[in-house]
């Protein structure tokens, strides 16, 4: 046996051993990397196909019954459709199955789908447009009545000589058709045409089976704007819908690549920039306001707090164990579930300080002082402060020899100061509540300033951990030259120190930013609720309204998505929203680590 | 020093101790609002009344006493704080008393209406002698030694512009004998009914309008147990049954919906020498509590039929079930009074000693001699207690802060009222007039189950990919890798629980047995694919690391394919047909059940023996080196089909003993099941335990690697044997904090499983979790109720569990990082 050959057998021996068992461990870092490609493309892939305008279907099923809609979810043998808005405004779904129909699916040009801030969506034909074809027929085959071809038995009539009777307006066209419909006995008649002047009603019967079925209403006047549109499903009323007061109306099936390129674009452009609108809820202007605003409120709260703290942390002498113990428990307070944050939010900041700002000292329990005794406490909380400062001056003159003695005693005089002061304060007699008069709790309840503050709280914690361990990494020698080189301490701190270590903090900030746009336990419990009219800022006094409830996009997808009762027809909003929110957090987190490498570039080069 | 120098040391200083301040303020907070949980029940004596003689009192509260810290005065109210409730009381000579709550100065004095039709026979021989007051207040119920009843109702108040007014409800006549007792009780639909009990008969009768008699429903003879009559009748909250009181001990009742109505239960109590010597109904008329001559307090429930009982031939009947046994002392219980908006209840004994006792939790809150007055009527009305003795009252104010969040009600088994069996149950926002349900094992229970789930899917998935990352893939890799994992822990919850319940709920419930076989399929073929590996020609395998993973990455799929092929017949073969469908029921064989335990099972020990056992054996000598990858493969493959004849033959004499995991433990499968959760939280997970783990991974020094491999051990035996034991403290830390993380996770819970917490075992039941529970139900709580307070200690006692868990982590990394440094 040759020596090589003995060695291959000697390594696929042992790889025949070790391979399998490393493929286990390897098998399981694929499945991971199937879940995060898995996951990211499934968002990606809603989100993005969100808004693109699908075609309508128009299918004739078995029985007869039309149906049309938008294809929502696609299976092997049936296909949900979004066959819009009942009379309610509730929307309806369909499973249709694949055979159900006799006819291919078709495709009408008219068809038009619509979002109605009353009726919610309506899909339908647009009638405007089949007249128009009716109209052009007409141009063609003289007055004969004009055929338009429909699927299935249905066909739509217009008799051509009718067509430009002007007769007198009517009104409130739906009772005016529903009225005349049956007064003229229309429904037993296939080829009835009931125009109404300018305001044409167009009625097609399908009476094939001998039963008549209306599925086409509408009314059009192209002159005064107005379209009527037309639901196909039997059992749905007719509706006249004013065109100004139209949220949204599409025809998918008329539109080009260019068309329909500039109606996504649209959709999304109304999603970033609307405010949401009736039950067709898809602007995120608020949501996205709130988000912004909240995030900007809590940055300007914790990092200064955090980095403070990581400065103060550094400061601590190392190898005492109560410094370590404060490094555990900032460590363990970031593990802390959210939710609890937001318990303590409700809980102190609701209902305590906002209470007390509300109604004074008596609204959250406490017994204000008499006002005798507040003003001789409050002199003498002065006198001993005024002590204190006094004999910490003696002290650092040297007129009064500085041991621990004195020290304890200033730490201690000044601490009691600082609690009677504050006591004093929050028990004064003479403050009653700033929103005493208001019906409803102001400050009391959850707001964008309690919500801010929590999210504050919550992520202090991380925004210390990461702040201190860049602190940390920064080389004692480096602010040891500082000093050496004469310079002061807020001089060192300044040039020297953070701008070293900025790109750690910074990695905390962007996190603690991620962190706070992604939550929505804590929120849920402080403030942020699923619809609001109004924005917390405006641009009346004080423009930023810190007790207003307002809107946060990841809370939008849960309150949208499980909350409403709809969450079929929000699914479009939904995907965009979770596309929207995740691309954001990890534009964040890869800035994140764009610093955390660039923090670790320095250090290496300064160690080299 | 310079002055800026001094300026950023104190801001230093201030900042920084704020900022850990605030930290703390959380636990200060947390625990501070728990306290009002550990205050002790009291009873001050508010004022008395030493000559006036009542019959019967009654409370109008007219803005509701919340029992609370926090009491949120109404903006309607300009004289917040003050109570404006009173009462009244009525005098033995036909007069009804107003007097104030506060103070018990009389406010407004009335005569009662005399009885119309008994008005031209001799009135004024006509005793009163049953009485009963609503909840209300504002509703009484009189009878009187004629056999006549009357109903009054109560309107205005002596607070407002229009005073008191009687007004009288229906009267009625019975049969000559004298009331013994009567109850009244108000529907939700705002009607009432009215119950009256003379020594033999029972009359059902409805108020109808003001002038008009009262309608009589029903009347029932019953079996007269006592010469002198029933102690105490209750009509139950559904209005058609009547529970009927003996002093001898014996309880009926009575069902005014069967035709004729008829007696279908009767009990006696346990020890038939004690007597019963009073009665009242418990608040919410579901539930009637005696007490008796030895100083015990029962509490007999009407037991809803329940129709899934199988043994009950006949028509299920209602049943009365003995819920609650209290001993209070030796001596008889002369008098009770019941919460008219709590379960509690006071109760006096002979010797003059009251006893405040919460009735869900059968605990005694609270005992003192009251020597004033000795009571035989007593009234509880939110915090007011009146106490009637013969010639005098008391009024005395009763401070008795949260009586159900005791440990007993928060952590035991409790026998609620309509219940089979005692049971851990949460519930806490029903109506008024029912039991709360305030256990927090449910939500533990929960909380834990979905963070084990969790981590029986995240743990081996995220600490073996940390394990590859590290040991075997080149460092220019790991860093693409870590990245692509850490950005899935920034995922927002929210996000991933949508796509969990809205996308996979339903590929779940459709292709639930194809994904639990890929579960069992996958180490399988992983083990199968790098035996071929090795068969490849080595010039191929030294190629590129990228192009393993990527044969890794496809191993996934195509067993998925291949689970997809074997689920159809498996279904047909094991489970009926259909495995959700054979869930739900009880047909088709039990084998599948013990195969869904048994399979997962063994496969784990035999992955752990695999992963775990020596891999010192190295070449099969032999001229042609591949020739050995067939025999190791048909090893391979004997030893899987053993494991798999195993556990077939195990759950098949599982099967054969009669025992089917569908008795008890399975109960069918709901879409929004904790193994989605699981599946939903390990996700979360994977991330977190991969980090951590990497990091305690990289963090053993590369010299100790390498001279493991110049020893001659291979990457394997390196990683089992050098890197693993040194890096275990760490990824207990990992783990710990990881659990932690699971446990607190809130979003998740609410968009996989939404709210139904259960105790149930089986991984296809829903649960709810305490952060769960407090994320949807505490903006809904009032602050300051029972439920609010409950929420707050479970947000305690998450707090505490995850804090000391993240600490205890945290040390173990400490720790691990200082041996490592050591080293």
């Amino acid at each position: 046996m040759s020596e090589p050959q003995a060695t291959e057998t000697a390594v696929l021996g042992r790889s025949l051993v070790d391979e399998p068992r490393s493929w286990l461990t390897g098998g399981m870092l694929a499945l991971s990397l199937w879940m995060v490609i898995g996951i990211l493309s499934l968002i990606g892939y809603h989100g993005l196909t969100a808004f693109w305008p699908r075609p309508l279907h128009l299918r004739v099923l078995a029985d007869g019954t039309l149906v049309m809609g938008e294809p929502v979810r696609a299976r092997l043998r049936a296909t949900l459709y979004d066959v819009g808005g009942d009379a309610t405004g509730e929307r309806k779904y369909l499973w249709v199955d694949r055979d159900a129909s006799l006819e291919p699916i078709s495709t009408p040009e008219a068809a038009v789908i619509v979002d109605d801030p009353v009726q919610g969506r309506v899909i339908g034909l647009d009638v405007a447009e089949l007249l128009k074809d009716a109209a052009d027929q007409r141009a063609v085959g003289g007055d004969e009545a004009v055929r338009l071809a429909l699927p299935g038995q249905a066909r739509l009539i217009a008799q051509s000589s009718t067509l430009p009777d002007a007769s007198a307006g009517i009104e409130g066209l739906p009772e005016a058709f529903s009225q005349s419909l049956f007064a003229q006995g229309l429904m037993a008649d296939v080829s009835s045409t009931l125009v109404l002047g300018q305001r044409s009603l167009l009625f097609v019967a399908s009476s094939s089976d001998g039963v008549p079925r209306v599925f086409i209403v509408g009314s059009v006047s192209a002159l005064e704007g107005q379209t009527g549109v037309v639901s196909v499903l039997q059992e749905m009323p007719t509706l006249a819908i004013p065109r100004r007061t139209l949220y949204r109306m599409q025809a998918p099936n008329r539109l080009g690549w260019p068309d329909k390129v500039h109606a996504y674009a649209k959709r999304w452009n109304e999603f970033l920039t609307e405010m949401p609108r009736g039950r067709a809820a898809n602007g995120m202007l608020p949501a996205i306001v709130g988000t912004v605003l909240m995030t900007g409120l809590m940055l300007i709260v914790v990092v200064p707090l955090g980095v403070l703290a990581a400065l103060y942390l550094r400061e601590a002498p190392p190898a005492q164990w109560s410094t370590s113990l404060i490094r555990s428990f900032v460590q363990s307070m970031a593990g802390v579930p959210s939710i609890l944050f937001g318990v303590v939010g409700l809980v102190f900041f609701c209902h305590w300080v906002g209470g007390y700002i509300d109604g004074g000292p008596g609204r959250v329990g406490l017994v204000a002082w008499q006002p005798t005794g507040w003003l001789v406490a409050s002199g003498l909380t002065c006198c001993l402060g005024v002590c204190s400062l006094v004999f910490a001056a003696l002290c650092s003159c040297g007129r009064v020899p500085s041991n621990r003695w004195s020290n304890w005693f200033i730490k201690g005089t000044s601490l009691l100061c600082l609690c009677l002061a504050i006591d004093l304060i929050v028990r004064s007699p003479y403050f009653h509540g700033f929103y005493t008069t208001q019906p409803n709790a102001t400050y009391g309840q959850g707001g964008i300033l309690w919500s801010a503050l929590t999210l504050a709280l919550l992520t202090l914690p991380t925004v210390i951990v990461h702040s201190e361990e860049a602190l940390s990494s920064v080389p004692r020698s480096l602010s040891d030259g500082s000093f050496a080189c004469g310079a002061g301490k807020w001089q060192t701190l300044h040039r020297v120190i953070l701008p070293f270590a900025a790109p750690g903090i910074w990695t905390g900030i962007v996190l603690a930013m991620a962190r706070g746009v992604g939550l929505v336990a804590p929120l849920m419990l402080v403030g942020v609720v699923a619809a609001t009219d109004q924005l917390p800022v405006d641009t009346t006094f004080p423009y930023l309204h810190g007790h207003r409830q307002t809107m946060h996009l990841s809370h939008q997808i849960y309150s949208l998505g499980f909350e409403s009762g709809n969450p079929k027809g929000m699914r479009p909003t939904l995907a965009a929203g979770s596309l929207l929110l995740v691309a954001v957090i990890a534009s964040l987190n890869l800035t994140a680590n764009y610093f955390r490498n660039s923090l670790r570039k320095r250090i290496d080069d300064r160690l080299l | 020093m310079r002055c800026s120098d001094v300026l950023a040391t104190a801001l230093i200083r201030i900042g920084g101790r704020l900022a850990l301040a605030s930290l703390v303020s959380v636990i200060v907070v947390l625990v501070g609002r728990s306290l009002p949980l550990l205050s002790q029940a009291n009873l001050t004596v508010d004022y008395h009344l030493p000559a006036v003689r009542y019959q019967i009192v009654g409370v109008v509260q007219e803005s509701p006493v919340a029992r609370s810290l926090l009491t949120k005065p109404s903006a309607e109210d300009p004289n917040e704080g003050t109570e404006s409730g009173w009462w009244w009381g009525l005098t033995h000579d036909g007069r009804l008393e107003v007097r104030d709550l506060a103070n018990g100065t009389v406010l407004d004095s009335l005569d009662l209406p005399d009885p119309q039709n008994a008005g031209d026979s001799d009135t004024d021989s006509a005793e009163l002698t049953a009485t009963c007051v609503t909840p209300s207040g504002r509703a009484i119920g009189l009878g009187y030694s004629d056999g006549s009843l009357q109903v009054l109702h109560l309107v205005g108040s002596p607070h407002a512009a229009s005073s008191v007014q009687m007004q009288s409800s229906g009267e009625l006549a019975t049969s000559g004998d004298a009331i013994r007792c009567i109850d009244l009780l108000e529907l939700p639909s705002g009607e009432s009914q009215f119950l009256a009990a003379s020594k033999e008969r029972l009359w059902l009768c409805q108020p109808r309008s003001s002038d008009s008699p009262l309608e009589l429903r029903h009347e029932f003879a019953m079996r007269q147990r006592t010469p002198v009559g029933p102690l105490a009748v209750m009509l139950a909250a559904s209005g058609g049954q009547a529970m009927v009181a003996w002093e001898q001990g014996f309880i009926d009742l009575v069902d005014f919906t069967l035709s004729p109505p008829q007696s279908v239960a009767s009990q006696s109590s346990l020890l038939l020498q004690s007597a019963f010597t009073a009665a009242q109904p418990v608040h919410g008329h579901h539930s009637l509590l005696c007490g008796t001559s030895d100083g015990e307090l029962l509490v007999w429930s009407i037991l809803s039929p329940d129709a899934t009982l199988e043994n009950l031939a006949t028509a299920p009947r209602l049943r009365l079930r003995l819920t609650h046994r209290l001993q209070l002392g030796e001596q008889a219980i002369r008098a009770l009074a019941v919460a008219h908006d709590d379960r509690l209840a006071v109760a006096w004994d002979a010797g003059q000693t009251a006893s405040l006792v919460q009735l869900t939790t059968d605990q005694l809150l609270l005992e003192r001699p009251i020597a004033q007055v000795v009571p035989n009527r007593a009234l509880l009305s939110g915090e007011h207690l009146l106490m009637l003795g013969e010639q005098q009252a008391l009024s005395g104010i009763l401070h008795a802060p949260y009586p159900q969040l005791s440990t007993r009600g928060l952590f035991a088994k409790i026998w609620y009222e309509g219940d089979e069996l005692p049971s851990f149950d949460w519930q806490p926002s029903v109506k008024p007039q029912s039991e709360a349900r305030v256990s927090l094992v449910p939500l533990i229970f929960g909380a834990l189950k979905a963070a084990v789930l969790a981590m029986l899917f995240s743990l081996p998935v995220g600490g073996l990919a940390a394990v590859y990352t590290s040991e075997f893939l080149p460092s220019h890799m790991r860093y693409r890798i870590k990245p692509t994992l850490e950005l899935m822990a920034s995922l927002p919850s929210v996000v991933i629980g949508y796509m969990a319940a809205t996308i996979a709920a339903p590929f779940l419930e459709t292709n639930l047995l194809a994904l639990l076989l890929t579960i069992v399929l996958s180490p399988l073929a992983l083990i199968l694919a790098g035996k071929l590996w090795c068969g490849l020609p080595t010039k191929w395998r030294a190629a590129d690391v990228s192009w393993k993973l990527y044969c890794m990455l496809a191993c996934f799929p195509m067993t998925y394919l291949l689970a997809g092929v074997l689920a159809g017949p498996l279904q047909a073969q094991l489970y009926n047909g259909d495995f959700v469908v054979w869930l739900g029921t009880s047909n088709g064989s039990a084998v599948g059940g013990w195969l869904l335990v048994c399979l997962p099972c063994a496969l784990t020990i035999a992955g752990v023996v695999y992963l775990g056992r020596q891999s010192d054996r190295t070449a099969r000598s032999g001229t042609r080196p591949r020739a050995a990858i067939l025999p190791s493969l048909l090893q391979s493959s004997l030893r899987v089909l053993l494991i798999l004849g195993a556990c077939y033959a195990v759950s098949s004499l599982l099967a054969q003993l009669g025992l089917d995991l569908r008795d008890g433990w399975l109960h069918g499968y709901q879409a929004q099941n904790s193994l989605l959760l699981g599946f939903a939280l390990g996700f979360c997970l994977i991330p977190v335990i991969f980090t951590l783990t990497h990091d305690a991974l990289q963090a053993v020094p590369q010299g100790l690697r390498e001279a493991s491999f110049a020893c001659g051990a291979t990457r394997l035996q390196t990683t089992i044997r050098v890197v693993l034991p040194l890096a275990t403290s760490g990824i207990l830390g990992a783990t710990l904090i990881s659990f932690s993380r699971a446990v607190g996770e809130t979003m998740l819970v609410l968009t996989v499983v939404g709210n139904s917490p259960l105790m149930s075992w089986s991984p296809f039941d829903g649960l709810q979790s305490l952060a769960g529970a407090l994320g949807s139900e505490l903006p809904n709580a009032a602050p300051g109720s029972s439920h609010f307070q409950a929420l707050l200690l479970g947000a305690l006692a998450l707090f505490a569990f995850t804090f000391v868990l993240n600490a205890i982590g945290d040390w173990a990394r400490i720790r691990f990082r200082r041996r490592i440094q050591e080293i």
